[in-house]
């Protein structure tokens, strides 16, 4: 008997899940996790943060549209400009994409919920949070000033006094915890939780992009997460990072910045490119052409686009060799990216496209990104980038890249998706209105923009002479600004009033392939009732009476049962179910979490650091409370899942999706300890006043010591695991890995102080001591780690079905014994080696 | 099928990542230590040495795309995500060779420090 087809009507199962997904009301509503909550809850901020940013666009052409404008003071100026940057990339574009991809991907993937919901919740607060403290400096006058790219030494101490730059950092740093939290979630969630048959080779062009833009986001972001770091270490206690008169170098920041800048483009523009290659093929009837060579060239893209980042400094003077080989890479990039564009072309013309609203907008971004791509070639060519550098040209060319690769995108989005998340559809007359007042009005803002920079006018200055001659093009800039914000207005009116004018829609209006479609307008907080194995990639194209049999609850998981929020965990690559994975409900500990880190970020912000280290330790307990809610405490059977399969819980089978997360997580740690490791070597290098006074003489016990502690860790969790699984006691290997664990922690503290080298006196200094911290913080964890899994094994939260927590504590053991070797390595050899 | 096959998948790329990072790294750290004042079979030292870094990475490079036209003369006709994935290990690998050829052109080119 298949299940599901247990006497449960469609009305009586859905009525047990929705009891089971239910959310709280009221105040409660902070414990909500469920991923359309979440999603829509980072789409209307993000959208509000849109509109502020809009605003201060507006105030930017008022000032700028006529010579010497006394709009707004420079002073003033400065905070707008800064502010519309750091709002635009960071609080709006970021958080929008991880929105609609936390609200999309489960419903695309036939999931009923996110990895790890919880997280995204964490995400959310921490992005919300941080992001308020940037609008409450601007509101109070305080708001950074340096640009949105603070470049060193403008905002250094010397400077940028006052907490105008320390708030752009804690404040981006909280943002981005957010964004590499929701980076963890999509690489897992679309690897881990997809419906039963969906294979790589059926997974929905979305998620693939959205796996790479995850990836990107878990390698891109931390290098200016450790950027931010070192710059707040320097501001606050006068580790000379970048300062050259100390061993440091502004241009360390300029790496780290633009190593996280520049793949940031294309982590915008992939799920923009992502929309489009999932409507375009509606609009045009048929499926998409070269399903294979578009997921290659978005893998491609994702790559790529980490050996861009110097392009930003041809200017800076460095040697030709180095410039051909970004200029190279830079050109590289636009193929996969036409691969693409070729594959929308062909789509519609071997398809029957009818022009409706969506794909009106999508025609708007073929043309506006066309642009930008191809003056992104033109500034790809150095000599042509060393004249248009820092000028308007630029400024034109980034919005046609991001407005054209984003923003048009994500208005087709808009009119496509609402009909499904809200039950109603737009108005079209609105709709086309704004289309045309939109791309009217940002081609005459930007196009004429080019030659404006052309012309001579650079960025960032609040006013320019008369007798220049410019003041025809940027009056045209301004107009056409005003233009676009009416569009932008027209578009704000339509989706505040769709909601309660627009018409009711059937389910599937544009007659859709994918999954999200097979669900009720608005869906149903659990998604599906049951999960259908899936055997092509627009299982709603070949099974069109799917939503029926769904709701009927004919297919896997059909079953409510204890009161579990069920979801398939399948294999990555043939997409089989090999377990169920219970996700978890509603919870404080999120907002909790978030909060206390908000302190901690506040109480840094107004050097109280003894308060910072209480907000730092109160994160940590409730993250270690929150962790100890995971898991059971007695062994499960395995489960009736569907098609006669039974399968375990997921925390009884092996590699669930909380090792994947840890595992992703690592990823992004790295890539924070590889810039690190960078910016050392980048300082012995390349900064002036070197060498030091003095390098680390710490005595070499010390080192062999701290190694020692770390084999013995690495070998002893290792153990503890294996004893586990075969039901011996892992206790004693525990306790072992937990005092190694002291030892190595206590030894990485000690080096700098050991060594003599004082980290405000000199970069090098502070790099040793940044280096040493860094591991001694992740020995620390790991001894902390092993007391956490020493309670749970007397509480009986593992054993040998349930090891997760032995799996994960193994796991962060490899990875603090393998860096923490690298570290010690880096330390001690290379001033021998860089000295001969 | 593993999730380590996915990885092969993607290898051309990283292959390529680390052919870039080392040409890149190698021409700061051999400029900074003066190796291009050295001659060596007529050219300068540094030049030699990026120009064996581009030959090893293209090297590496031609055998992961000829293991992957195997795989994929092997899978093709199968159906399935086997002969996805071969296909896009090919197209992938394809990616990875040529951008290394362009990335690594200039080696032979440009002269390393001026």
């Amino acid at each position: 008997m298949r299940t599901g087809v247990t006497g449960l009507g469609p009305l009586a199962r859905h009525r047990a899940l929705e009891r089971i997904w239910r959310n709280p009301g009221g105040l409660g509503r902070l414990q909500v996790v469920n991923h359309s909550v979440v999603g829509r809850r980072f789409l209307i901020t993000g959208m509000l943060f849109f509109f502020f940013g809009g605003v201060l666009a507006m105030l930017m052409r008022a000032q700028l549209a006529t010579p010497e404008s006394a709009f707004l003071s420079h002073a003033a100026y400065n905070q707008v400009f800064t502010m519309h940057g750091t709002v635009m990339m960071f609080l709006f574009a970021i958080p929008v994409i991880e929105g609609l991809s936390l609200y999309l991907l489960p419903k695309l993937l036939g999931a009923r919920d996110l990895a790890f919901p919880r997280l995204s919740a964490f995400g959310y607060f921490c992005y919300l949070f941080g992001g308020g403290m940037l609008v409450v400096s601007l509101l109070m006058g305080a708001a950074p000033a340096s640009g949105w790219f603070m470049y060193t030494p403008l905002s250094s101490r010397v400077y940028s006094p006052g907490m105008q730059a320390d708030v752009w950092l804690l404040g981006i740093t909280f943002v981005e915890i957010s964004a590499v939290a929701v980076g963890v979630e999509l690489c897992v969630t679309v690897l881990k939780l997809r419906t039963a048959g969906m294979s790589l080779a059926r997974m929905p062009l979305f998620a693939w992009y959205m796996l790479v833009t995850g990836a990107m986001i878990v390698v891109g972001f931390p290098p200016l997460i450790l950027g931010s770091m070192l710059l707040e270490l320097e501001r606050a206690f006068g580790w000379p990072f970048f300062d050259p008169g100390r061993g440091g170098d502004p241009l360390l920041w300029q790496h780290l910045f633009w190593l996280f800048g520049h793949p940031e483009v294309y982590i915008i523009f992939l799920p923009g490119a992502a929309i489009v290659s999932t409507i375009l093929p509606v609009m045009a009837r048929r499926p998409m052409v070269g399903y294979t060579a578009v997921v290659a060239s978005v893998i491609a893209t994702g790559f790529i686009s980490f050996g861009l980042w110097v392009h930003h400094m041809f200017a800076v003077g460095i040697p030709q060799m180095a410039q051909a080989f970004f200029s190279a890479a830079s050109m590289v990039v636009a193929v996969p990216t036409a691969v693409q564009f070729f594959a929308w072309l062909a789509t519609l013309w071997m398809g029957r496209p009818v022009l409706r609203l969506p794909m009106l907008y999508l025609a708007g971004f073929l043309v506006v990104f066309v642009f930008g791509g191809l003056t992104g070639v033109m500034v790809a060519l150095v000599p042509f980038d060393l004249q248009a550098h820092d000028t308007h040209f630029v400024v034109a060319h980034m919005h046609y890249v991001l407005v054209g690769g984003f923003v048009f995108p994500l208005l087709a989005a808009a009119y496509y998706w609402l009909p499904q998340m809200t039950g109603h559809r737009p108005s079209d007359r609105l709709g086309q209105w704004a289309f045309w007042l939109i791309f009217i009005g940002f081609n005459l803002t930007f196009f004429v923009m080019h030659f404006t920079g052309l012309a001579g006018m650079t960025r960032r200055v609040y006013t320019y002479p008369a007798e220049l001659g410019l003041e025809g093009f940027n009056l045209l800039s301004s107009f056409g600004g005003f233009v676009m914000a009416m569009g932008f207005a027209a578009f704000a009116i339509d989706l505040l009033l769709h909601y309660r004018y627009g018409e009711p829609t059937r389910r599937n209006p544009w007659g859709a392939g994918t999954l999200e479609w097979a669900m009720l307008s608005p869906p149903p907080l659990y998604n599906f009732a049951s999960l259908p194995r899936v055997e092509s990639r627009e299982p709603l194209w070949h099974r069109p009476e799917l939503p029926g049999s769904m709701a009927g609850g004919r297919h896997w998981l059909g079953l409510p049962r204890n009161g579990w929020q069920e979801t398939l965990g399948v294999d990555p690559m043939s997409g089989e179910p090999h377990s169920i994975v219970v996700l978890p409900g509603p919870s404080w500990w999120p907002i909790a979490c978030a909060l206390a880190l908000a302190a901690f970020f506040v109480a840094f912000l107004f050097s109280a650091y003894v308060w910072a280290a209480a907000g730092a330790l109160a994160a940590l307990a409730v993250a270690l409370r929150w962790g100890w809610d995971n898991g059971l405490r007695d062994d499960a059977p395995n489960f009736p899942a569907g098609d006669g399969v039974v399968l375990p819980r997921h925390d009884h089978a092996v590699a669930p999706p909380g090792w994947w997360g840890l595992a992703f997580a690592l990823v992004a740690d790295a890539a924070l300890l590889a810039s690190l490791l960078f910016g050392y070597f980048f300082l012995w290098t390349v900064a002036p006043a070197w060498p030091p006074e003095r390098f680390l003489d710490a005595p070499s016990w010390l080192a062999i010591a701290v190694a020692g502690a770390l084999l013995t860790g690495v070998l002893a969790s290792r153990r503890a695991r294996l004893g586990a699984g075969s039901g011996h006691a892992t206790s004693g290997w525990l306790w072992l890995a937990l005092v190694a664990a002291v030892i190595a922690s206590a030894g990485f503290f000690a080096t700098p102080v050991a060594g003599g080298v004082s980290p405000s006196s000199h970069g090098y200094a502070a790099s040793v001591a940044a280096l040493s911290g860094y591991a001694a913080v992740h020995a620390a964890m790991a001894a902390l780690w092993c007391g956490f899994v020493l309670l749970r094994w007397r509480f009986r939260f593992v054993s040998a079905l349930r090891s997760l927590d032995l799996q994960l504590l193994t796991l962060w053991w490899g990875y603090t014994g393998t860096t923490g070797l690298v570290i010690l390595a880096s330390l001690y050899l290379a001033p021998g080696a860089f000295a001969q | 099928m593993s999730a380590a096959r996915l990885l092969l998948a993607v290898s051309g790329l990283i292959v390529w990542s680390s052919g870039f990072v080392m040409l890149y790294a190698g021409l700061s750290i051999g400029c900074k230590a003066g190796v291009h004042q050295t001659g060596v079979l007529g050219a300068n030292l540094l030049t030699a040495l990026l120009f064996v870094v581009l030959i090893v990475h293209l090297a590496v490079l031609a055998g992961l795309q000829w293991h992957a036209l195997t795989l994929w003369r092997r899978e093709r006709g199968t159906g399935g995500y086997p002969a996805f994935l071969a296909a896009l290990t090919c197209l992938v690998t394809a990616v990875g060779l040529a951008g290394m050829l362009a990335v690594g052109l200039p080696v032979l080119m440009v002269p390393p420090c001026d």
